[in-house]
């Protein structure tokens, strides 16, 4: 893969998407959601992706999140072309280096906040002694307190809803941590706080892909896209998205 | 995914939804409580029926006569001395219902004229509870002297366990002493009411017993072959009993089938026979019940099989979830087919338990109603292994389905759920 590697040598690549094209079959015809998207995160990036509803925003998070395969096109994490992976192969991929965090939280409700951050450690066979103490770890970094850890999750407030479920992706020290809108159920102040607990695991390493349509959300990132039809183009001025004929007012990448 | 964690996921799940797995394994409960109860049941009639007719005599050889014709004492000597390895030969005759009366009391028991021996080869059936059984002087001196049954013994002295030996009974008025006393009959064994059992020649010379057979008892010591055995005796038994030429029809009709169904006035039978002829009787019974609880089975299984589907839709967006965190197929369908498993597992165990109740309670009613039928049910390690694997087979066969399906669910698609 060595003449695959990007060519911006000595930086650390992450994500490395090239030309993905994904095209849903429907009844009513295809869907070309990606249109070749081609773009790059390095380790320790916090990238917003930025686009109306419908643009493909979360087909590309999907892909990025190896829930899904592409059409057509190549993605490399961490330098391995994953596009040909299996299914389990994917699972694996998902279990060790990706952290998901999704709009409407997905905790298991009957469950303790605690258990729902130790449940990814089942899935990669994490030892059972270190386990808890793991899950603790990633709930403080995502700002929760141990009062709340062995709540049931849904005892306790959306905003902390959401810090569990970012202690749940961050407990498997994936490569990337994949956020589709994740202030989207959260009035703005908790939003931002939210928001703020992001880019303190930026300052602590992390790699983020957060994906969102609201411009404000967007600014907290080191680096913006913006998603259009299936296209992606660099940069996150609110007056382009605004303007938006075919490809208007940004290059593509 | 670790076993354990497998584990750990299947007790969660089930226990977050507590009152609709008891509702769903109640099929499964009530098949396999069916089924318990009525192999219980069938199982401790056969225990006390194989107990009557002596099958736990793995060395006594029973000689019946089929067609009428009759044993004389001459025919036991014969036996005994002409058949290699048999020792002892022996017979027990069921005589008329007596007045059996102490000083205060009288009541009706079954007069049994028995061979010195008979009582002490059975022993397993006849079980000695105070003083001795009878010896061959008893019977050769013609000595009036009696064995109890220990229901008589109760109705007599109020205790089946007094001590009321060398004490005297009257029989029709001839007084005997009492040698020794039995435990009291139970089940088939006590048809016919309490017994008094009195040597074979006291009964002929003095109560009127008649000196002619209908069964009798051999036992073949260890240095013969039992089968060897049975078959010298028949073989010996038929010379001296040929069957009179009086055409085909008669006797097939009365031929209980063994493998000996030739023509022939005796069935020869080891324990292994019998035990053999009742199975053969009970297993009827088996079959028959079997198929109605196998029925209710099938409607327990669809039970689960809709339950579990019901599970899978509701849980699409936690299977979602799971896969986004690396779930594989595999850990899907394990996890559901595993609560499948595990909760008719636990309707296995409620129905064993259950049914084995009921087969307490059924036989509790019918000692009521009958006392001399009573039985204890039993529960034997094949019908609790039967019972095992029947409800994981269903957990298997009707959890596979929606097990399946939900590992088959796309991620994208369960994470969009809703
Ligand atoms: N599974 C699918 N089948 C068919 N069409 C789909 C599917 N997923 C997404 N699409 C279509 O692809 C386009 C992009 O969808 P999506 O990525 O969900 O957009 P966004 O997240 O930006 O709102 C939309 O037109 C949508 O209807
Ligand atoms: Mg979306």
């Amino acid at each position: 893969m060595a003449n695959l590697t990007p060519n911006n040598s000595g930086r650390d690549v992450v994500i490395d998407v090239r030309d993905l094209h994904r095209i849903f079959e429907t009844p009513a015809g295809q869907t070309h959601a990606l249109r070749g998207v081609t773009f790059q995160v390095q380790r320790g990036e916090f990238v917003a992706i930025m686009g109306p509803s419908g643009s493909g925003k979360s087909t590309l998070m999907n892909l990025l999140g190896c829930l899904d395969t592409p059409t057509y096109g190549q993605y490399f994490l961490e330098g391995i072309d994953v596009s040909l992976y299996t299914d389990d192969e994917l699972a694996d991929v998902r279990a060790h280096r990706i952290g998901f965090v999704f709009q409407s939280f997905n905790l298991l409700s009957r469950t303790t906040v605690l258990r729902n951050v130790m449940l990814p450690l089942v899935y990669t066979r994490a030892p059972e002694a270190e386990r808890e103490e793991r899950a603790a770890q990633a709930l403080f970094q995502a700002g929760l307190t141990e009062e709340v850890f062995d709540k049931k999750s849904n005892e306790i407030s959306g905003g902390q809803m959401q810090r569990v479920a970012i202690a749940r992706a961050l407990v498997n020290n994936p490569a990337i941590i994949l956020a589709d809108e994740p202030t989207g159920n959260l009035d703005s102040k908790t939003g931002e706080h939210v928001l703020q607990t992001f880019k303190n695991l930026r300052d602590q390493g992390s790699t983020i892909v957060l994906i969102t349509h609201d411009y404000g959300v967007s600014l907290h990132a080191n680096r913006a896209y913006q998603i259009r039809d299936g296209l992606l183009y660099e940069g996150a001025q609110a007056d382009s998205i605004l303007s938006s004929a075919q490809g208007g007012g940004s290059h593509e990448v | 995914m670790k076993f354990r964690d497998l584990w750990f996921e299947i007790w969660n799940a089930l226990s977050a939804n507590k009152g609709r797995s008891a509702l769903t394994i109640l099929g499964i409960v009530i098949g396999i409580a069916a089924v318990v109860t009525m192999t219980s049941l069938i199982a401790g009639m056969r225990s006390s029926l194989l107990t009557t007719v002596g099958a736990n005599q793995a060395r006594l050889i029973q000689v019946a006569s089929i067609n009428g014709n009759v044993i004389t004492r001459d025919d036991l000597n014969y036996i005994k001395e002409h058949v290699p390895g048999v020792s002892y030969t022996g017979t027990m005759v069921s005589g008329e219902q007596v007045h059996v009366s102490t000083d205060r009391n009288t009541q009706r028991g079954l007069i049994y004229a028995t061979s010195p021996g008979v009582l002490k080869i059975n022993e397993k059936t006849y079980k000695l509870n105070k003083g001795r059984y009878f010896l061959p002087s008893d019977s050769d001196q013609l000595r009036q002297v009696a064995i109890l049954d220990g229901n008589l013994v109760k109705q007599l002295f109020n205790d089946e366990n007094a001590d009321v030996i060398g004490k005297t009974v009257s029989l029709n008025g001839h007084k005997y002493s009492i040698i020794g006393t039995l435990k009291p009959a139970s089940g088939f064994m006590a048809f016919g009411g309490p017994g008094v059992y009195v040597p074979l020649k006291t009964a002929v010379s003095r109560l009127g017993t008649e000196d002619k057979y209908d069964v009798f008892y051999a036992y073949v010591d260890e240095s013969q072959d039992i089968n060897t055995a049975k078959n010298m005796i028949k073989d010996t038994h038929d010379k001296r009993h040929p069957v009179k030429d009086s055409g085909p029809s008669q006797m097939n009709e009365v031929v209980i089938s063994t493998d000996q169904a030739q023509k022939s006035n005796f069935q020869v039978m080891t324990s292994e026979d019998i035990t053999q002829m009742v199975d053969s009787i009970t297993s009827v019974f088996t079959a028959i019940l079997g198929s109605v609880a196998s029925i209710s089975l099938i409607v327990g299984g669809i039970g689960i099989m809709n339950m579990m589907l019901t599970n899978v839709s509701e849980r699409i967006k936690e299977i979602g979830l799971r896969k986004s965190i690396g779930a594989k197929s595999r850990d899907i369908t394990n996890q559901f087919l595993g609560e499948s498993i595990v909760l008719c597992l636990i309707g296995g165990v409620i129905g064993l338990i259950l049914g084995y109740l009921a087969a307490l309670g059924i036989a509790a009613v019918l000692s009521l109603f009958s006392p001399d039928m009573s039985f204890t049910p039993v529960v034997t390690p094949q019908i609790a292994a039967i019972a095992f694997i029947v409800s994981s087979f269903i957990g298997i066969a009707f959890g596979y389905g929606p097990a399946r399906k939900a590992a088959k669910l796309d991620p994208v698609e369960s994470l969009r759920h809703q």
